[in-house]
């Protein structure tokens, strides 16, 4: 099944959301332990496999592998390109991965649910979706967790509240992140002054690739940098209103722009377009700014290719799951790859 | 005056401690005293331990606090507070109560708050707006901004509730 996933990216990938003009999908994670164990960065190789053997036998007996149609992998059992792909996918995290002994993961057959057993804590269970559903994913997971806490035993104290490895994460343990396409707040700049006004509202921004703010393909990751002091429910308030600022701004943002900028901007999804055709090799970077005034001219009516099919792509130019789709671990022919594979796809949509 | 342990550097603290009109100095270096920790000087001074005492040097000599706070071990895992600053992890659920005190400042700063107010353990989350539960959480908030001094935030929230409920009055 995980070879499908990766070979064809899961539905949340595929699909376009509710608001999916500005926020492309929605992620919730909850961290938690089980208590009397020391934590995955601190135990010896024996607890984490007892870890794994507790986790995994509480799934089968309590029928959460068939009820949620779930999976489970040993992390050594993938090969180093699959581990990368998923974490391009957003399905594991990079620290997961770095040492992949004694790592075990769940996913379900949708792979919008995933469950990491001995990453940073004992579990990081993680919901992914299409679009701006928020509420609606965390009344699902909330669900899966709470369920679960009837079989383990949850690391808790009653001034810290779940406690995890790492004090960033104390508390609720709950971390809710939009993927956001901000390509009219970046273009004039005023995507800074939100960025140093999210900081003192607990909100951290960040480029969705590397750590730079101003990245090209206009993506960023937007999600709660405080798990303590407050509720869950606070949580989710502050991100859906934090959200939907972002949606009114960088729409309104969008009609300035149009209005004065027009010409400029159908220039540049023109050259990207010319690119798409033409070129013989795309990088990355370069791959992501096409994908992200390609998006723009689809959102203007200039350019006639189902959204969805640009939300795959963005996934699916990223180097690893690149490499899975052609069959090859030689990085110098990807950009090659890329480009005839962007043009093949896109070629009779522009 | 020279240090009373090395007797080689001139002494940065004085302490003086008072017993039945007696009364003893001890002179020392910041470096002796930073090798002793608060333990050793009060063996020095042949005061038997006590956490009083103990709490007067800690506010007094916040270098050696910090010698202190690193040496200390969880119990249960060996974790050492300079491991957690190094890593940024602690080793297991313990450690939280054996650096309570050393966690607090870093709490602050990461989440501006040091208590849970989330779901307890056992309860199921719920996403519940009716105005009794409002106010519930508005209350339970005030009363942990008032605990830990934070009067501004508090005064926030009494108006905050104090608005709910006029509100509810006018509607009802």
């Amino acid at each position: 099944m995980i070879k499908s996933i990766i070979k064809n990216l899961p539905k949340w990938v595929n699909s376009y959301g509710i608001e999916g003009d500005v926020v492309i999908s929605s992620r919730i994670r909850i961290a938690r332990n089980i208590d009397n164990f020391k934590f995955p960065t601190k135990a010896s190789i024996d607890e984490k496999k007892l870890i794994i053997d507790k986790i995994t036998d509480t799934f089968k007996n309590f029928n959460f592998i068939s009820n949620y149609n779930l999976t489970g992998y040993n992390l050594l059992d993938l090969s180093d390109l699959e581990r990368s792909a998923l974490v391009e996918m957003h399905i594991l995290s990079p620290h997961f991965i770095v040492d992949p002994y004694n790592k075990y993961f769940f996913i379900n057959e949708d792979g919008d649910l995933s469950i990491m057993i001995n990453e940073e804590d004992h579990l990081r269970i993680q919901y992914l979706k299409e679009g701006f559903t928020i509420n609606d994913a965390i009344i699902f997971i909330y669900k899966f967790t709470d369920e679960i806490e009837k079989y383990l035993d949850f690391s808790y104290q009653n001034d810290f509240g779940y406690i995890t490895s790492c004090p960033t994460n104390l508390g609720t343990g709950l971390r809710i992140s939009l993927l956001c396409h901000l390509p009219f707040l970046s273009y004039s700049g005023k995507i800074r002054e939100l960025i140093s006004n999210s900081l003192k509202l607990s909100i951290a921004f960040r480029g969705s690739f590397g750590e730079g703010t101003n990245p090209v393909s206009s993506l960023y990751q937007i999600s709660n940098s405080t798990t303590l002091g407050k509720s869950e429910e606070n949580i989710l308030n502050m991100i859906s209103k934090f959200g939907n600022e972002i949606i009114r701004i960088e729409r309104k943002e969008r009609e300035n722009i149009m209005d004065k900028y027009r010409s400029e901007i159908l220039d540049k999804i023109g050259r990207s377009v010319g690119i798409i055709k033409y070129s013989k090799k795309i990088d990355f970077d370069e791959a992501n700014e096409i994908l992200s005034w390609l998006r723009i001219g689809v959102l203007e009516k200039v350019l006639n290719i189902p959204v969805n099919l640009i939300n795959q792509l963005v996934f699916k130019i990223r180097p690893n799951l690149m490499k899975i789709e052609f069959n090859t671990t030689n990085d110098e022919e990807i950009d090659a790859l890329r480009s005839n594979y962007l043009r093949t796809i896109l070629g009779g949509l522009i | 005056m020279l240090c009373d342990i090395c007797k080689k550097r001139e002494a940065d603290i004085y302490i003086t401690e008072f017993i039945n009109s007696e009364n003893k100095t001890l002179h020392i270096c910041n470096i002796c005293a930073s090798k002793l920790g608060i333990k050793g000087i009060l063996k020095e001074l042949n005061i038997p331990f006590d956490e009083n005492i103990l709490k007067k040097l800690l506010e007094l000599m916040p270098g050696i606090v910090e010698e202190e706070k690193k040496e200390k071990v969880c119990p249960t895992c060996n974790t050492k507070f300079v491991d957690f600053e190094k890593s940024g992890f602690f080793g297991c659920p313990d450690c939280y109560k054996t650096f309570k005190d050393e966690l607090r400042p870093i709490l602050l700063n990461l989440h501006g708050n040091v208590k849970h107010i989330g779901k307890k353990k056992g309860e199921k989350f719920t996403i519940d707006t009716t105005f009794e539960n409002e106010i519930k959480k508005l209350r339970r908030e005030l009363e942990y901004a008032i605990e830990e001094e934070r009067y501004e935030d508090a005064a926030k929230i009494r108006d905050k509730i104090n608005e709910l409920i006029k509100n509810d009055k006018i509607n009802n």
